[in-house]
């Protein structure tokens, strides 16, 4: 009964305290102010200082093309994803929708590995000769999950793992997807590696790096 | 079950017995159409009383309007509209919703916790939480699914946060209990009187004396006192500290003495 009249105190309390909001705008618009200057700056990028020449015939090549398009649709949908489940309530599927194109970027990816051991065979890879796609991938994939981060600052979500890891997800793979464009066509199976290793890192480290600046409600 | 119903509604011609009646339907209906929103619905219920008593002959329009997902929308519209007042900050409105929201809340902390204690401390935790993410709603979508997360968050967070207490605490014999009980007691009632308390209490800054009236004396969480004092998380740990040390440095100072 006691605890029912706190309550009723809670309710007076806040009610009697409360400042207007202004409620966020929907996720799929605070999405496209994410993305839209993201990609033009990736697309500025690629189109000034990118190797075009090399690189666009390579989209002939079904497993080149494959492995760009669904990391770039990894990176758009991840981004879109975290910026639904941040508001809570809505539907948990939103967690779920990158992982098809994540799975295509994989797929594509092993299948330029195995069409580049057949014609180049097996012989010792260097472990460390993609190490400047590594840096590119988390330097660039920071860059984007800040501006993420930004945009989710106010959300103050219910399940901030599921956001941070998301958006950890999309910035990387949206910088894979611009790595393309700096990067001899056909990956071999340390650059695969590497990669993704790269887009697994960030995720893991803006999950952690981003649950403290995102903090807990 | 309309055919149940309806004819017990159509023998009575009194108001306050078709209420009743229209209550019953609605408590067998609801959890059916709108799982687990509040079945206390007096305001609608009064209508159908009141159309009743003008034009009897209605009532086979309006029963069918009750087992239809019209009276679920009608409560949705409402809580919308509630909603929106309480982003604009109508104190009526925003009260009025957080009343109806507390029964809504309550079944849902029921799931995870059985102790009413604990219930009600996941109700506070929800509304303090609805309070501050209120903004993350957005008007014209529904509002108990919204809110459902938010309890649904807070709720297993009550449940984490006694796991961890659980793993902490070891319990104690019950003899071994009362006896540090009252040699606590004893010894606390020797060394200091409430005079002295007072005396240290008065001592304090208003900031120091209102973070241990609601931490300490009220036992309410960081985020209550929070949102009782007005005063920041951190502004409230930190007075709370020097408030022990003052008074700490005080008690023991008039021990010494």
């Amino acid at each position: 009964m006691t605890m029912r009249k706190s309550t009723d105190k809670l309710i007076e309390h806040l009610s009697g305290t409360a400042t207007p909001v202004k409620p966020l705008l929907p996720p799929s618009i605070r999405a496209l102010m994410v993305l839209l200057p993201t990609l033009f700056v990736m697309a500025l990028v690629a189109w000034k200082m990118g190797n075009l020449q090399l690189v666009l015939p390579a989209f002939a090549n079904p497993p080149f093309a494959i492995a760009f398009f669904a990391s770039l649709a990894t990176g758009i949908l991840s981004v879109l994803a975290a910026l639904n489940i941040s508001i809570p309530g809505r539907s948990d599927v939103w967690g779920w929708i990158p992982v098809i194109p994540a799975i295509a970027w994989v797929g594509a990816g092993v299948w330029e590995c195995a069409v580049y051991v057949q014609q180049a065979g097996v012989h010792d890879y260097n472990v460390f000769a993609s190490a400047d796609c590594f840096a590119f991938i988390v330097m660039t994939g920071t860059v984007v999950a800040m501006t993420l981060y930004y945009m989710l600052r106010n959300s103050v979500s219910t399940d901030l793992f599921a956001i941070t890891a998301l958006g950890g997800l999309g910035a990387a793979t949206l910088a894979n997807a611009l790595l393309t464009f700096f990067h001899p066509p056909g990956t071999n199976p340390v650059d695969f590696l590497t990669h993704l290793t790269a887009v697994t890192g960030l995720i893991a480290y803006m999950a952690t790096l981003g649950r403290s600046a995102l903090g807990e409600t | 079950m309309e055919t149940y119903w309806v004819p017990l509604a159509n023998k009575s011609r009194d108001p306050a017995t078709f209420r009743k009646l229209a209550r019953r339907l609605i408590v067998f209906v609801t959890p059916a159409i709108v799982g687990s929103t509040s079945i206390d619905a007096p305001a609608p219920i009064m209508k159908l009383g009141s159309t009743f008593n003008t034009r009897p002959g209605d009532q086979k329009r309006f029963i069918p309007a009750l087992t239809e997902p019209s009276t679920e929308e009608s409560q949705a519209q409402r809580w919308q509209r509630l909603m929106k007042a309480a982003q604009a900050a109508e104190p009526r409105a925003y009260a009025e919703f957080l009343r109806e929201a507390t029964s809504f809340i309550r079944v849902i902390a029921r799931r995870y916790h059985n102790d009413a204690s604990a219930i009600e401390d996941v109700v506070q935790e929800t509304l303090i939480a609805v309070h501050r993410m209120r903004h993350t709603y957005e008007p014209g979508r529904p509002v108990e699914p919204w809110m459902a997360a938010i309890t649904r968050a807070r709720a297993i967070d009550a449940l984490r946060s006694r796991y961890r207490r659980a793993k902490i605490e070891t319990a104690l014999p019950g003899d071994a209990v009362n006896e540090v009980a009252d040699s606590r007691a004893s010894t606390e009632s020797d060394l200091v009187s409430q005079s002295t308390i007072g005396t240290a209490l008065a001592s304090l800054t208003p900031a120091q004396r209102s973070a241990v009236q609601l931490l300490k004396i009220e036992e309410l969480s960081l985020n209550e006192a929070s949102s009782v004092s007005g005063l920041s998380v951190q502004a409230l740990k930190s007075s709370l500290h020097r408030a022990m040390q003052s008074l700490r440095a005080n008690l023991l100072g008039n021990d010494d003495a």
